[in-house]
């Protein structure tokens, strides 16, 4: 007979001495300094977006006879722009459409790069074709991809959200492509091919979740790409047609009056510089936590 | 050596290849007759048959992509129709600026990254490492046209030391020249220089930590020589692969930075000819942009090889 | 007449702080002394400290490592409190030492010249043509041919066996008084070990070098060193002449640690003691005695009050035997101390293990598994490697057939391809009579349900991500062999089977020791109730105690199952002692089959006869009878 060994103890925490539970890494990742300040910083963006039309207290398009003012004149808390718009109901539904494009744009452009690493797992042939056609995306860095495709469907909502999806389908399908191959070669998913378990489920129960971890830090990341590639798009004149505004349309208006109003860029600025610090923290403590 | 390159050469030509079809086709796909939007709305029927015939956009598609391409390599790129002048001689304008603010900005992108990179793997001192790491995450999580603002604000508007935009050529007046090459260069090299920056630190960093270093501690190195000699040849093949990506983001770049400083450059004629739909201009700009693109990579390919043993000897 | 130790290290103690911020006592109070042209080796299993205390003398601990007390004298000089330029000094000039991984341990960028006239540089070497002469004289003294045009080789064009050469060349390039060797075989196969360790003693008796071996394998010891201190829990329990401590342990652990080591001169079906339990958990604070919980002998003040290394009684210089040549013969070389408050009473040695026991096992019925001239080839980009070349075997049931062979002889490939998770390239399986060499999908999966494997490495056959329930579950999934809602009960049956608490179902793998891992990929195996069980180095990534557990499972559940099994490994005297009939593969073929005993007595291929001259034995190399003859 063999002896019935026992399982070895949970491990217990050193401080106090009860039994640790293993904590998700992401949940861990969250609760760090660097990942609460990034989290917060988002999630007040996001919130204020949301709230929009509730905090506003005037259309982002409505023009009154105050052009210029400066902050704190009575009814325009952050001023008026150049053609007498109230400043905050414009930043806060710039923030507003800035989500609206990203949120769309990001996910897309994950899941179709997602889909055709998946796509490029299967069969040789398809991995060949895929790899070609990342790399052609590639080969059109950032801002020049944006040349490329307003100059096919002019300026708008949808071709920053495509340029911006576009973009990010070769960086998800490289990623996920890589993660597949390397979990594959692991020993766990021979173990588990010779314990029977058919392809599918070895796919979506072994690799997938173990490859996940780097898609989850590359999202963060992807956010902040897509608020620069917003930005720079409204600053070009190729963005969302005006008079909506974005994040980056208010901050290329206030250019001009930057020397006689800088109060103009200061909120598109700040809150720019937020959102992308608050995603940047974030991905850090995520990628720092799984590194572990 | 050879031998890589043979083998790496046809894959970059096969995604140049890809790239000018590519390009050729976002002409064809513009919705309506290419030629009337040329032309301009007020044009005649004659101007617009002109245009089309110059164009030979009558001609079967594989002539015209012929056509194209004959016309790159010999340099005849054709007019410019809503610019006006010749398509090669804008090009030439700008190619100039261009080329001055990206390798101004990565002349900047290698001293301030290599500089962050090392201060961060090496250096001791908590309040220098602490500096550089709420540096380098301020260049990354500014966007550029945002820091180019600051930037035209505090040293053009506030300090009044540098011109907020423009260009003198550094060739003609050197001194002048950089002064308007400063700021566009700095706020084009700074998110690059982040990047790299962070990139060498953790190289550097896990070269530091690998097996061989031991040995040669255990052998008796110098910690100076250690790292220059032992983790860094480790470390930077890797830095140089990023760096030709950088690279091709300066150039991207580059487009939203003109348009910041006025910068005379190829975006900003790439701007002008999308906004006036002046459609043969982009497609010979983008074109270019992306060759040039994928050579720096095809040439950073080749300095990883010559610096890495193993690859070179594969 | 006693001379001064050259290295004193008194009280070593080293801590590490965990990611919690918890402290844990890697090392405690280790002391010893190594004399001028003494070899010795430094013996434990993992987590024993033996690899940090190698450190810690030179002051390289790795990360948040730091020596808490204690002194390292070599020569007077302490080095646990000298500064950095003085600790350089001594580094590579005063002390040399080698790494256990030669694929790691050598720069890719540099070449092996480079590697060399770094070491002669630090060390004082000025002129720049001096130092290369010196690089190939010392190339030419490890045994690495032409070392002339070598020198401008990189690492990556060297074989592991010439890396290790390469990196003792670096070892010895500043003259050292020390030679400091941290498990400097243990990635190479047993023929190259063999040769690294012959290279090692010639050098230390040509040189005058003292030698500090640090090793897991108990036949290292006894092939290298003069004297042995066996570690265990952070502490040294015993430190003796090797030939007295092998042949008569004093304390109760080394007894245990080589009763559980597989001999060459063991019989097929004699079972290998392994030592219950698990070490102590380094991170808590230790009253009495380490190896206390694992001890047959303990009594209640084991557990309270901490043994002392003291000096065992009736153990003089004068009655020691073994005495090596060569080494310092100071009065005190020669006695055994040991940390154990029993053993300080005794003057016996403890009573020899028990002869081992016999297997009841039934005789092997009908040929389950036949192959018939498998092969297969691996291409890459520029060259094919053949990892098979017709390779025949047949398998009974109750049968276990060992296969032995080194690194790239192809004994992995062939469990693989016998298990069906890599086609054969041609040739044929045959189960239970049936050609299944290329089954279809259905015939495939009934395959499966018929042959199961067991992996090598317990930490990565494991999917992480799942609970030990779920990875021991997947198979009765697969096979659809038990109903959904007993699938909890057949999971925590085949636990209890394997010898685990059921209540490991909810855990991840990550919560095991490397043996309860193996436990958990032994379960999985069995799940769809197989006939023949592959097992790829089953026991190569665990400890020799924890491995005799393992190789007793394993047949136990032969026996009591009736499976057949294939049982591949480097390590002859393991494949002996678990298999009715073993194969020797070499560069993808089989060069020798035949029963157990009679291929390891009568070898009649030299590669076999090669592979058996190279194992180690733990038996001191005087006292070391001939091959094949049984102890008792």
């Amino acid at each position: 007979m063999t002896t019935l060994a026992a399982a070895q103890k949970a491990p217990l925490d050193s401080r106090t001495g009860k039994p640790r539970r293993p904590r998700h890494p992401y949940r861990a990742a969250l609760a760090t300094a660097r990942g609460r300040t990034g989290l917060g910083l988002v999630l007040l963006v996001v919130l204020a977006g949301l709230l929009a039309p509730l905090l506003a207290g005037h259309g982002p398009t409505d023009q009154s006879a105050l052009a210029l003012a400066g902050p704190g004149t009575p009814g325009h808390p952050l001023g008026t722009d150049d053609l007498g718009r109230d400043l905050l109901a414009r930043l806060l539904h710039g923030i507003r459409a800035d989500l609206g494009i990203i949120a769309v744009a990001v996910p897309l452009g994950a899941v179709l790069g997602c889909l055709l690493a998946l796509a490029a797992a299967c069969h040789p042939l398809a991995d060949t074709v895929v790899q070609r056609a990342f790399d052609l995306v590639l080969a059109f860095p950032g801002l020049i991809l944006a040349l490329a495709v307003t100059a096919i469907l002019g300026p708008g909502r949808v071709p920053v959200i495509l340029v911006i999806a576009l973009a990010e389908i070769p960086v998800f399908g490289r990623l996920l492509r890589t993660g597949i191959l390397v979990q594959r070669g692991r020993e766990y998913v021979t173990a588990a091919r010779v314990g029977g378990t058919s392809g599918g489920r070895i796919l979506t129960r072994h690799i997938l979740p173990n490859a996940a971890d780097p898609l989850v830090v590359q999202f963060a990341v992807s956010l902040t790409v897509a608020v620069f590639i917003e930005g720079a798009m409204s600053f070009l004149g190729v963005g969302v047609r005006p008079p909506e505004p974005t994040l980056g349309a208010v901050l290329s208006q206030s250019m001009p009056y930057l020397a006689q109003a800088p109060h103009f860029a200061a909120g598109p600025l700040v809150t720019v510089t937020a959102l992308v610090l608050g995603l940047s923290l974030t991905a850090e403590a995520l990628s720092r936590e799984i590194r572990r | 050596m050879r031998g890589y390159l043979l083998r790496r050469l046809p894959s970059a030509l096969f995604v140049l290849l890809l790239a000018s079809l590519l390009v050729f086709a976002v002409l064809r796909l513009v919705p309506g007759d290419p030629a009337a939007v040329l032309a301009g709305p007020d044009a005649s029927a004659e101007a617009e048959a002109a245009i089309r015939a110059s164009l030979g956009l009558d001609d079967p598609l594989p002539a015209q992509y012929a056509r194209w391409i004959g016309g790159l390599l010999t340099g005849d790129l054709g007019p410019s129709y809503a610019i006006g002048g010749r398509t090669a001689d804008l090009i030439g304008d700008g190619i100039g600026a261009t080329v001055e603010l990206t390798l101004g900005a990565l002349l900047f992108v290698i001293v301030l990254g290599a500089a962050f990179g090392m201060v961060g793997a090496t250096s001791r001192n908590r309040w220098l490492r602490g500096t550089v790491r709420i540096l380098t995450t301020g260049a990354l999580a500014v966007p550029p046209f945002v820091t180019g603002v600051l930037l035209v604000l505090l040293f053009a508007v506030l300090l009044g030391v540098l011109p907020p935009g423009g260009r003198v050529p550094l060739l003609t007046a050197p001194d002048l020249g950089v002064q308007y090459l400063l700021l566009p260069a700095l706020c084009l090299a700074l998110p690059s220089a982040a990047v790299l920056g962070r990139y060498l630190e953790d190289s550097i960093g896990r070269a530091l930590s690998e097996d061989y270093v031991r040995t040669a501690t255990a052998a008796g190195i110098a910690p100076r020589r250690l790292l220059w000699r032992h983790a860094l040849p480790n470390a930077l093949p890797p830095v140089v692969t990023l760096l030709g990506m950088q690279t091709g983001h300066l150039l991207g770049g580059a487009v939203l930075v003109e348009a910041i400083f006025a910068w005379p450059g190829l975006g900003q004629l790439a701007e002008q000819a999308l906004v006036r739909r002046d459609y043969p201009v982009v497609q010979d700009l983008l074109l270019l942009l992306v060759t040039v693109f994928v050579l720096v990579q095809l040439v950073t390919d080749l300095v990883h090889a010559w610096l890495d043993p193993r690859i070179r000897w594969e | 007449m006693t001379t001064p130790p050259l290295l004193e290290v008194q009280g070593l103690d080293v801590e590490f702080t965990t990611p919690d911020g918890g402290a844990l006592h890697a090392v405690r109070e280790v002391s010893f002394t190594l004399r001028r042209g003494e070899t010795l080796a430094v013996v434990g299993e993992s987590g024993s400290g033996k690899s940090t205390t190698a450190l810690a003398l030179l002051r390289m601990l790795p990360g948040t490592g730091r020596i808490t007390g204690g002194a390292v004298r070599l020569d007077g000089q302490d080095l646990a409190t000298a500064d950095e330029p003085a600790l350089r000094a001594v580094r590579g000039a005063r002390v040399g030492m080698v790494f256990q991984d030669p694929m790691t341990a050598l720069n890719p960028v540099l070449t092996v010249g480079r590697h060399l006239d770094e070491v002669l540089r630090a060390h004082g070497g000025r002129d720049r043509k001096a130092r290369r002469t010196r690089a190939v004289e010392l190339l030419a003294l490890v045994g690495i041919p032409d070392p002339e045009r070598r020198l401008d080789d990189h690492p990556h064009q060297f074989s592991g066996g010439q890396r290790q050469r390469v990196l003792i060349a670096m070892a010895l390039a500043g003259e050292p008084d020390i030679l400091l060797a941290d498990e400097p075989t243990t990635a190479l196969d047993a023929t190259v070990q063999d040769q690294i360790l012959t290279l090692l003693g010639d050098l230390t008796r040509t040189t005058g070098t003292a030698l500090v071996l640090i090793t897991h394998n108990m036949g290292v010891v006894a092939r290298a060193c003069d004297r042995v201190l066996v570690m265990y829990g952070g502490t040294v329990v015993e430190d003796g002449p090797t030939a007295e401590v092998l042949s008569r342990p004093r304390h109760p652990y080394t007894a245990g640690l080589l009763a559980a080591v597989p001999r060459l001169s063991a019989p097929s079906g004699t079972r290998l003691t392994g030592i219950p339990g698990t070490p102590p958990d380094l991170s808590l604070p230790l009253a009495g005695c380490a190896f206390a919980a694992r001890c047959t002998l303990a009594e209640a003040r084991c557990h309270t009050a901490a043994p002392t290394l003291t000096e065992v009684a009736g153990t003089g210089g004068d009655t020691v035997t073994g005495t090596a040549t060569g080494a310092g013969t100071g009065t005190d070389t020669g006695s055994v101390r040991a940390a154990c408050l029993l053993a300080a009473e005794r003057t016996d040695p403890l009573p020899p293990p028990p002869p081992p026991a016999r297997i009841d096992r039934p005789a092997p019925g009908a040929v389950v598994l036949r192959a018939e001239g498998l092969r297969k080839t691996y291409k890459s980009r520029r060259r094919s490697f053949t990892a098979l070349d017709h390779v025949s075997l047949t398998l009974a049931a109750g049968e276990t057939l060992g296969i032995v062979g080194e690194s790239g002889s192809g004994k992995s490939t062939l469990a693989r391809v016998l298990a069906h998770a890599h086609p054969a390239d041609g040739g044929r399986i045959l189960l239970d009579g049936q050609d299944v060499t290329r089954p279809g999908r259905a015939a495939l999966h009934s395959v499966r349900r018929r042959v199961q494997m067991v992996f090598q490495d317990p930490y990565a056959s494991l999917n992480p991500r799942m609970t030990v329930g779920e990875i021991v579950a997947e198979p009765l999934r697969a096979f659809g062999t038990v109903a959904p809602g007993e699938r909890a009960e057949r999971v925590a049956e085949l636990l209890r089977l394997v010898g685990l608490d059921p209540a490991a179902a909810d855990r991840h793998p990550r919560s095991f020791s490397g043996g309860q891992r193996q436990r958990v990929g032994i379960a999985r195996a069995l799940a769809p109730e197989p006939a023949v069980l592959i097992c790829d180095e089953p026991v190569s990534a665990l400890d020799v105690s924890v491995q005799a557990q393992i190789v007793g499972l394993l047949t136990d559940l032969q026996r009591d199952l009736g499976l057949a099994l294939v049982f591949i490994a480097h390590d002859l005297a393991v494949v002996r002692q678990v298999s009715h009939r073993i194969a020797v593969m070499h560069e993808g073929r089989i060069v020798e089959t035949a029963a157990a005993d009679e291929l390891c007595e009568r070898p009649r291929d030299p590669y076999t006869r090669a592979l058996l001259a190279a194992a180690p034995e733990p038996v001191p190399v005087r006292a070391r009878l001939p091959v094949g003859a049984v102890s008792a």
